[in-house]
């Protein structure tokens, strides 16, 4: 193809631009060929250089129409994996949406492995930061700061930003919330470390074998586990999501949950309080010394050998079932029912007092009491209860 | 490569190429062409849009030999632009690598 020939089907190509923008096009290619052919340049050359006309046409399209991006490739790592034999004082790790798993090293190393295998939409909003700073630890799943959700048509998009405009718009965004356990972030501490501090928005926690002076934790809406842990002092702190505490040994625990429920089993908590606005607080098969309990509408389930209990809800119901003899039990109710049994106890000192609800109190099969209010003692009465409701029943049975 | 993506940094290379002093299309589109392999026509529309968003000027000088060439010029508000698309091109390159390598 000529250049006259060339330079006709530009004219052609350009006339749905209007004659200004044609003609200015036209004479910037008109130059190019001049320009060319006095670096000695065959017309042939020159229209090589200058390409296919349709691609020019496609570049004068302006504001591109954003399934353009389709054609996306996203070549990611979807893992990274890191080692250090620095001794940190403290890990602090923030997970964000992705799942964080901390179990103790086999060595003296700490391993830091970051995963996303996500989608496409997971690999681009999300990102792995880490640092250290006076020998602390840190590492962050973050949102990309150049990515944005937006809502078009009702589909929802994410779109990764550069020089003001969206380079790339990915669909699907939708499905994201259900595959955010692709992105995980697995950490093994050094032996001897002594404070972890994990955060998590929807990201789970998982705290797995590890021995530590002290453990926070924070989530919103994801989970915390601990398991086999043995920890000096754990403080956790969700909204809607549970805390899970299994074979633990904890001697300081303390636990605030929104709506999320708190379950502890088979573990031992010397002391602390677990509180909880409507979420439900389990502890079972374990020992427990002096811990508060504490819930608005949540139920208390305590199936433990206590030390002492201290229970309060609004109108959550109270449902403990203690073996041996602890040496004090309060609980104090507006609506809830109370129901306390007493396994192998080798005394109770009982009081209770309820405004409109019954109060029973059982010693062995010997005796049975109904009242509105009283103190009731058997055996050596080593163990002091006082129980109080407004309208809750009272139960108080010892076997 | 994405169009938009490829869009976005053919502006900043032809921002670039002119921060060092004003140059005739021609010239332009030969030094990134030598560098990447691009249809040099696409670049003229780059050039106009530039112009019409105000980043560049143009004007027109006689040559010792043939036509007038078109001279583009940087603005103040396109050496503004130059400068922060920069930083983000390098900061979006350093997200990048981070996550193509190990």
């Amino acid at each position: 193809m000529k250049k006259m020939e060339y330079l006709e089907k530009l004219r052609e190509k350009l006339e749905t631009f209007g004659k200004e923008l044609q003609e200015e096009i036209l004479e910037d290619y008109r130059e190019h060929f001049a320009e060319g052919e006095k670096q000695g340049k065959s017309e042939e050359e020159i229209i090589d250089e200058l390409g296919n006309i349709e691609e020019m046409i496609q570049e004068m399209i302006q504001d591109l129409p954003e399934s353009d991006a389709e054609g996306v490739s996203w070549e990611e790592q979807p893992e990274k994996s890191f080692t250090y034999s620095e001794a940190f004082r403290e890990v602090v790790l923030k997970g964000g949406v992705a799942k964080v798993m901390v179990s103790q090293s086999e060595d003296d190393q700490l391993h830091v492995n970051y995963e996303n295998n996500g989608s496409v939409s997971s690999q681009l909003k999300y990102e792995f930061c880490q640092r250290q700073e006076n020998g602390i630890y840190y590492a962050e799943v973050k949102r990309r700061e150049n990515v944005e959700d937006s809502k078009e048509d009702g589909d929802e998009l994410i779109k990764l930003k550069l020089f003001g405009r969206t380079i790339i718009s990915y669909g699907n965004a939708s499905n994201f919330g259900k595959e955010n356990h692709s992105i995980v972030l697995t950490v093994k501490l050094p032996k001897g470390m002594p404070k972890l501090n994990t955060t998590v928005s929807s990201g789970d926690i998982h705290v797995s074998k590890l021995h530590l002076e002290e453990y926070s934790a924070t989530s919103a809406s994801g989970d915390i586990n601990v398991s086999e842990a043995e920890i000096g002092h754990m403080e956790i702190h969700t909204a809607s999501g549970d805390v899970n505490v299994n074979d633990g040994t904890l001697h300081k625990g303390k636990f605030t949950t929104a709506s999320g429920n708190i379950n502890v089993a088979n573990s031992q908590i010397s002391a602390g309080s677990l509180t909880t606005a409507s979420g439900n607080i389990s502890v079972k098969e374990g020992s427990t010394g002096v811990v508060k309990y504490a819930t608005a509408s949540g139920n208390i389930m305590l199936n433990t050998s206590g030390e002492s209990y201290e229970c309060g809800t609004a109108s959550g119901n109270i449902k403990i079932k203690s073996v041996g003899t602890p040496q004090k039990a309060s609980m104090n109710t507006a609506s809830g029912n109370v129901q306390f049994n007493l396994e192998n106890a080798t005394g109770v000192e009982a009081t209770v007092k309820t405004m409109s609800g019954n109060a029973k109190v059982a010693w062995k099969d010997e005796t049975r009491i109904t009242a509105k209010k009283g103190t009731f003692r058997y055996g050596d009465g080593a163990c002091k209860v006082m129980i109080k409701s407004v309208s809750g029943n009272i139960n108080v049975q010892c076997v | 490569m994405n169009t938009q993506f490829k869009k976005g940094a053919l502006e900043m290379c032809v921002l670039s190429q002119l921060v060092g002093g004003d140059k005739y299309g021609y010239e332009l589109t030969e030094r990134i062409s030598g560098e990447m392999s691009i249809a040099s026509g696409t670049l003229y529309p780059i050039l106009r849009r530039l112009k019409e968003e105000d980043y560049v000027t143009t004007y027109l000088q006689e040559s010792e030999s043939g036509p007038a060439r078109k001279y583009y010029q940087l603005t103040d508000k396109g050496r503004q632009y130059q400068t922060q698309v920069r930083q983000e091109w390098e900061e979006f390159i350093k997200a990048v690598n981070e996550l193509i390598k190990e």
